[in-house]
């Protein structure tokens, strides 16, 4: 799966979610670049991802995801996609 | 020796920082220490009274609820200030749809004013099933009978919970987490996502006397007990599926001067959002 893929795949889940069709994710967004995001508010993202992807993150992993390209890396480094 | 000095104290966070703030004066000579509350993300009209606040104390005690560089105030905390962290409590298993998960309910937040803070806990299933069953009493049975195409399970969450929970005693070096797991089965320990009961805050209390390594006795749980005034109702199929024992479909949660059930509170929230 490339980093293109990814990208799209979280931006479904995101706008799913966050209940936001124009949601239009980059690399470089932070939390607060997200409309409607927070960073308490990870439960469903998170457990969104692990299905999609099959993975399973730790809390240490997830208290550390600051930007859309922290869970790129993240969710690639877990499923070991290809970059 | 210097004429004495009281020791200025800091809390800022949520409510939570606000309950804890009231219940450590109360419990800590005044001859000895001032303390103060300011919210977290401080309204821009009060940015510079806080900020004179903040610029004078000698301990701030921050709740772990943003990262500190995130903090309007940053710039005025004076390098000399001690910056001590506590836990910011919330428990999303009794409430796993809850807006506050993530899972959002744009068209209902769109119908608030978010300065009157009408509902403060919006549902992000009742918000996807409102498009799926426009007709209301169609979309309280598919709620009530949880038949709602992919809908989290409840045991899911609670997973994801438990492994934050005993992340959270790891960082912090005590077990709140492990109270909170052991006991949520029996005792109402929160009364919403984000509102804890007395007795968790008054851990939270000691671990902050700890930190300021002070021997203080135990604040009473009810001193802390502020924030049962805002009650959600659990859905009986979420308390079925993780066995909390308090609540079934005839509990009767407080909401402001009134009292609520899941019912009740689950068919207004249809009538007013539509």
């Amino acid at each position: 799966m490339t980093q293109a893929e990814i990208l799209a795949i979280l931006t479904d889940l995101f706008r799913e979610i966050l209940d936001n069709p124009l949601i239009e994710l980059k690399p470089t967004d932070t939390d607060s670049d997200i409309p409607g995001f927070d960073s308490a508010k990870k439960v469903h993202l998170v457990l969104s991802v692990e299905d999609r992807f099959g993975i399973q993150l730790r809390s240490r992993e997830i208290d550390g995801l600051r930007s859309v390209a922290d869970w790129m890396h993240l969710i690639r480094v877990r499923s070991g996609a290809a970059a | 020796m210097g004429p004495h000095r009281r020791l200025t104290i800091g809390f800022v966070g949520n409510c939570q920082a606000e309950v804890l703030q009231r219940a450590f004066a109360k419990a800590a000579p005044a001859s000895e220490f001032m303390t103060f509350y300011h919210f977290f993300d401080v309204a821009q009209e009060r940015r510079a009274s806080a900020g004179a606040d903040i610029a004078k104390c000698d301990v701030l005690m921050m709740q772990d609820i943003q990262d500190l560089e995130a903090y309007p105030l940053r710039d005025a905390v004076p390098a000399s200030t001690k910056i001590l962290t506590f836990p910011f409590l919330r428990f999303a298993s009794p409430w796993p749809y809850h807006d506050f998960n993530g899972l959002r309910d744009s068209a209902a937040r769109a119908k608030d004013d978010p300065s009157l803070h009408t509902t403060t806990y919006y549902d992000g299933v009742l918000g996807r099933l409102r498009r799926q069953l426009p007709e209301p009493e169609a979309r309280f049975a598919a709620y009530k009978a949880h038949n709602v195409p992919s809908m989290i399970d409840p045991v899911r969450v609670h997973d994801f919970e438990t492994r934050r929970l005993q992340a959270l005693d790891e960082r912090f070096g005590f077990a709140i987490g492990r109270v909170i797991l052991d006991g949520f089965r029996r005792d109402q320990l929160f009364y919403t996502v984000n509102r804890p009961c007395g007795s968790l805050l008054s851990l939270i209390l000691d671990h902050i006397f700890a930190a300021l390594e002070l021997k203080l006795p135990s604040a009473p749980s009810e001193d802390l007990d502020e924030l049962g005034t805002i009650q959600v109702p659990v859905h009986p199929f979420v308390a079925e599926r993780l066995s909390i024992e308090w609540a079934d479909e005839a509990r009767r949660y407080r909401n402001g001067d009134q009292e609520t059930t899941w019912e009740k509170f689950v068919r207004a929230y249809i009538a007013r959002y539509g």
